[in-house]
This record gives structure tokens, sequence and C-alpha cells, in this order.
């Protein structure tokens, strides 16, 4: 009896990991299993707001976490040269285009879209809305290959140092510090790792390949991160 | 019983650890912070900071899961190098993104050519 009851706890455990949808990974971006891309360019993000900075913001905080996925990501301070250069800092005209160029300039095999619809700072709750729509396109079939759209908030108070008065008071002190302007930025990077969690791991991930059972969140969420 | 017990602990182990996000496969030095300071504002601050980062990128790899520098950075310090005159290690260090990463061939190869012309 006390075999059964200690295997199941840890089977329990096992799966507590996981959702309870049935939704996984292959099943929801088959064709990113299908294609296997390696190379990706990230295209300037297209900013829906009337905050002009969002773009930055986002446009340098989407390597690492593709990077991390296992992913040759081309250097975006590079490649938003040459798009300047060549006019093509417009993402949004070739979200209906043929992206075989991209392929034939970059070396990518797709192409990572991004539109942020919602950029809202609520001074009162000390948080940020953010609301961003990831794309990845084939550059060979144009297919979308991965596709999310994510409703983030963030909890910018930095963690409680304590509680009672003075504890209050640091947390006041140190989230003044924290929304200068870098916290839009750790905002965007709270918003990328979430909304990729479900990404398909890329090559040079140990688990590339291996990872189709993998369960996957819904393609359009609400979170609340810290 | 032992057996059910060693094999319980494994499986929780199993468990914990794959809650967890995988180690990381590279290491980043200040590389979020010192690229975004650079992007925002090229100053000669920033840029030293962010040359200081990419130096250090390149030497602290040993201890990264990959073991090699993460994709773009021997490009980006290189390209960084050339733009602040030191053109010779510059073309080097894009050579080496060439090297290590030769998915990055068509557009690196690109970047060179324009250089050396």
């Amino acid at each position: 009896m006390r075999k059964l009851i200690l295997l199941s706890l840890s089977l329990l455990l096992l799966t507590s990991c996981g959702s309870l949808s049935d939704l996984t990974r292959a099943n929801s971006y088959p064709e990113m299993y299908n294609e296997k891309p390696g190379s990706i360019l990230i295209l300037p993000p297209i900013n829906k707001t009337v905050n002009v900075e969002a773009k930055e913001y986002f446009f340098t905080s989407l390597a690492k976490p593709l990077c991390e996925k296992g992913y040759y990501v081309i250097s975006p301070f590079l490649s938003m040269e040459t798009l300047k250069s060549e006019s093509a800092y417009d993402s949004e005209m070739f979200l209906e285009r043929n992206l075989k160029q991209f392929q034939t300039v970059f070396g990518a095999d797709a192409v990572l879209f991004t539109t942020i619809n919602r950029w809202e700072r609520s001074t009162i709750g000390g948080t940020i809305i953010v609301n961003v729509e990831y794309l990845l396109k084939s550059t060979t079939t144009n297919k979308i290959l991965f596709d999310r759209k994510g409703t983030v908030t963030i909890d910018m108070n930095t963690e409680s140092s304590g509680g009672g008065l003075l504890g209050a008071l640091v947390d006041l002190a140190a989230t003044a510090i924290a929304t200068a302007s870098t916290d839009k930025v750790v905002a965007a990077r709270k918003c990328n790792v979430v909304s990729l969690q479900d990404l398909p791991e890329g090559k040079y991930s140990s688990t590339f390949d291996k990872d189709q059972n993998t369960p996957a969140g819904n393609k359009e969420f609400k979170v609340l991160v810290k | 019983m032992r057996k059910v017990i060693i094999c319980s602990a494994l499986l929780c182990t199993i468990a914990f650890s794959s809650c967890n996000t995988q180690s990381s496969l590279y290491s980043w030095q200040n590389y979020e912070k010192n690229s975004y300071n650079f992007y925002k504002k090229q100053t000669p601050e920033s840029t030293e900071a962010l040359l200081a980062t990419y130096a250090k990128m390149v030497e602290s790899q040993e201890r990264s899961t990959r073991k090699i520098v993460p994709p773009g950075t021997y490009a980006e310090y290189g390209f960084l190098l050339i733009q602040n005159g030191k053109r010779e290690n510059g073309l080097e260090m894009l050579k080496n993104e060439l090297k290590y990463y030769p998915e990055s061939k068509v557009y690196i190869e690109r970047i060179i050519k324009m250089l050396e012309k």
C-alpha cells in the first residue's frame, strides 16, 4: 500500500507541471516540425500604440530568448542597419508578401513579426499591461510556423523586502527607481519569455525535435507575471 | 521497498527539475542591459561598456552549456570594433561568426564584402 502511495505521489508530481488541455507543441505548431527552421530574422516590431519607444524596447529584447531556445538569430543590430538602408524598416508591408528576399539577403529560414497592440502603464497598481502578437513565417513556403497573442500584465513592484512600515517604504523607493525607464524594457523581456515558452526548441537545444509532446498553452492567452 | 523509495525519489527529482526552465545555453553577462543602453544612446561610455561586455562574453563561455558564444555576438562585436577604428580586429571577429555559425554565411559574407570595399 505504501508503495502505491509513494509511486502515485511521484507520478502526480510528474504530471503537475503540464496543463490539463491536450494542446501540445506538435499539434499547435505542426509546421515548425515539418520545416525545422534553423535561423531567424527578427523584423522591427509593428507598433500600434502611441508609445513610440515600445518598438525599440521590443526590438532589442527578442534576440536572447530566441537564442536560448536554440535558434540562430541574425544580429538585430546589424540587420537593423541593412533594413534601414533598404527602406525596409516598416515590417507591416511584408506581412502578406513573399518573404523569399529575406532568405536571399540574410540567409534566414524564418522571419519573426511582432505587433504591439497595447502598452500601458497603470501608475497606481505599479503594473504594465502589454498585448503583443508574435508571428513566425517561413521564407521558403511563406507559411505561418508559430503564432501567439498574449496580454501580459507585469507587476513591476519589486519583491517585498520583509513587510512592515519600513519594508513598505523601501518597496516604494524601489518602485520609484525601477520606473525610470528600465522597467519598460524589463516588461518587454518578461512578455517575450512568457509568449515564446511554447515555441518548439531549435537545433542547438538538447531537446530539439524531441519536444513534440510538451504541453502547450492557448494561442491567445492572458497572464499576470511578477 | 527500498527500491520503490529510491525510484520515487528519482521520479520526484525528475519532476522538480522538469518544472524549472533548462539552464542557459549561453553566458550573456550584462548583454541585455548594455546593448539596450547602447541602442538607446550611443555615447563613448555606452560603446565602451558594450565592447567590454562582448569581450567578457567571448571569455566566459566555458561555463555555459554550449561553450561557444551566442549567435550574432562575434558579428556585433566585429561590427562595433570596425566602427571604432579597429578594423583588423573587427574583421577577425566577423570571420569568427562564420567559423562558429556557418548558417550566417549569406549575410556575414555580404557585410564583409561591403566593409572591404
